[in-house]
């Protein structure tokens, strides 16, 4: 019988955390109090989470299931306002748009983010300047920038229209179709967050032992089969990554709808995204029962798809049968 | 036609060791020409990085020249075809036309107290929590710490719940 060395280590590790524990509780209220500088030191966190972090989601369930324009008196509603969601076609409006411009943007994104920071791991001259120019779009306000991709895509005389017209291609109504719409928005996406991704990708890239690579091409691999066999794997993680944030910021679309098309969401709401329809009902119909209400159908929605990931994400690092073995 | 580590051109090798070739034999060629045949495609593959990452560079960067040349043109200039793509002249009556609208001065001292004050505190409660997790031990810490880095790491995703939604960043402390 062999000793897995592994499993003798974490039963160690477990003795002594248990005794740790052990001598804390212990230790009891004399403890808490003997360490009330190191208390004090956390407490800002806490504090603030609490006033702004959980008494608003607590609070926001509790509206949920009431009627209140945010001024008068509070009326308990039971569960009409999700009832009513369920049947709102403006609310799976919402839903349909959020994810058919979340996948216009992500997938050109990240398939963008991987090509550049490809490029950009090349022996090339002026990296570091080509890293700020592509992160650059990242770390500004798309308020202000709304201002340029509204004239950029505007509808008679945007500079894409005008190249259009210049190559006697017609014009696309970009701000007042429904897909023009879907397709703008996603754009701004794109063009603010592929930098960030390649600088995320490239992080990932430089970590990869060059060996690797290496001894590949002496076995006389492609490029091709070098980047799908060693590249991709080792990103596997790392592209996971990207996919989970480019998920929670797709869900929670907001601001560039909102600064491109205002409240309503555009010409028959074809922008109106998730996000954009709670603050249209809370702020603007203000109807903040609802609003919370939506909320937590998005809250629903993004914990969907946070349990796909999480799947996807442990997946590969599930314990092996050996292992469950082991460590009985 | 490009991999990760950079087609360098290297010095003489047997075609078989060729990194570019795809495993086909060629016993065809003499050294030289595969020496030169190497070189071609490393500059190749270097005019195609270059130009792929310098069109990447022009569309990220081309807002931010848009956005100065706005500032310099008149609205005709903008909306008119064919557009007019470089610096205008307008910017003084821009710029005057801004100033007598609004009170731009003030609004920017109050962003830089603001963001001042924001980066201030949010390094020194951040500072003060992280020093005191990392040097002392106190009951709880264990708990504390993988709460507080549960939030932070679920912060994207917290924005998707109800209450940061509607007021962005309404936590002011980041951590």
């Amino acid at each position: 019988v062999t000793v897995n060395p592994t499993a003798v280590a974490a039963s160690t590790d477990r003795s002594e955390a248990d005794t740790a524990v052990h001598r804390s509780r212990a230790r009891g209220f004399k403890g808490l109090r003997a360490h009330w500088p190191q208390y004090v030191a956390i407490a800002p966190f806490y504090l603030l989470f609490a006033i702004f972090g959980l008494f608003p989601i607590v609070f926001s369930i509790v509206l949920s299931f009431t009627d209140w324009d945010g001024m008068g008196e509070i009326h308990f509603a039971g569960i009409s306002q999700y009832a009513y969601l369920i049947q709102d076609s403006r609310f799976w409006n919402a839903v349909g748009n959020t994810f058919i411009i979340w996948i216009l943007s992500t997938v050109p994104m990240l398939f963008l983010a991987l090509v550049i920071a490809f490029l950009l791991h090349q022996n090339i001259r002026f990296k570091g300047f080509y890293r700020v120019a592509f992160f650059l779009p990242n770390v500004t306000s798309m308020v202000a920038m709304a201002i340029v991709f509204g004239s950029v895509f505007s509808d008679s005389f945007g500079l894409v229209n005008s190249a259009l017209t210049a190559l006697h291609i017609d014009t696309v109504p970009w701000v007042s179709s429904s897909w023009g719409i879907k397709v703008t928005i996603a754009v701004m996406v794109i063009w603010r967050f592929t930098g960030y991704n390649a600088i995320i990708y490239l992080a990932g890239l430089q970590s990869i032992n060059t060996d690797l690579y290496d001894s590949a091409k002496v076995d006389g691999a492609t490029t091709a089969q070098i980047f799908l066999r060693i590249t991709i794997p080792l990103l596997r993680p790392i592209i996971l990554f990207t996919v989970i944030t480019s998920t929670v910021g797709g869900l929670s679309l907001f601001t560039e709808p909102q600064v491109l098309l205002g409240n309503g969401g555009g010409v028959d709401e074809a922008g109106m995204t998730i996000v954009l329809y709670q603050y249209n009902q809370a702020f603007t119909q203000f109807d903040f029962g609802y609003g919370s209400a939506i909320a937590w159908a998005l809250f629903i929605i993004a914990s969907v798809f946070a349990i796909i990931n999480w799947r996807l994400l442990s997946d590969r690092s599930a314990r092996t049968p050996k292992d469950k073995e082991a460590r009985r | 036609m490009t991999t990760t580590t950079g087609d360098r051109p290297t010095p003489p090798r047997a075609p078989e060791h060729d990194p570019a070739s795809d495993g086909s034999h060629r016993p065809q060629h003499t050294q030289s020409q595969v020496d030169r045949g190497i070189i071609f495609r490393a500059r190749l593959g270097r005019l195609v990085t270059h130009a792929g990452i310098i069109f990447g560079v022009i569309l990220s960067i081309f807002p931010f020249y848009w956005l100065l040349v706005m500032s310099t043109s008149t609205t005709a200039q903008i909306f008119g075809y064919p557009p007019k793509l470089t610096f205008g002249t307008s910017f003084g009556t821009n710029l005057s036309n801004l100033l007598s609208s609004i009170d731009i001065v003030s609004a920017l001292v109050n962003t830089i107290i603001v963001s001042t004050l924001c980066a201030v505190l949010v390094m020194f409660f951040d500072s003060l929590a992280a020093f005191t997790f990392a040097k002392y031990d106190f009951p709880g810490r264990t708990r504390c710490s993988w709460s507080c880095w549960q939030r932070s790491s679920c912060r994207g995703a917290c924005r998707s719940c109800p209450a940061s939604s509607s007021c962005h960043g309404s936590d002011g402390s980041g951590i």
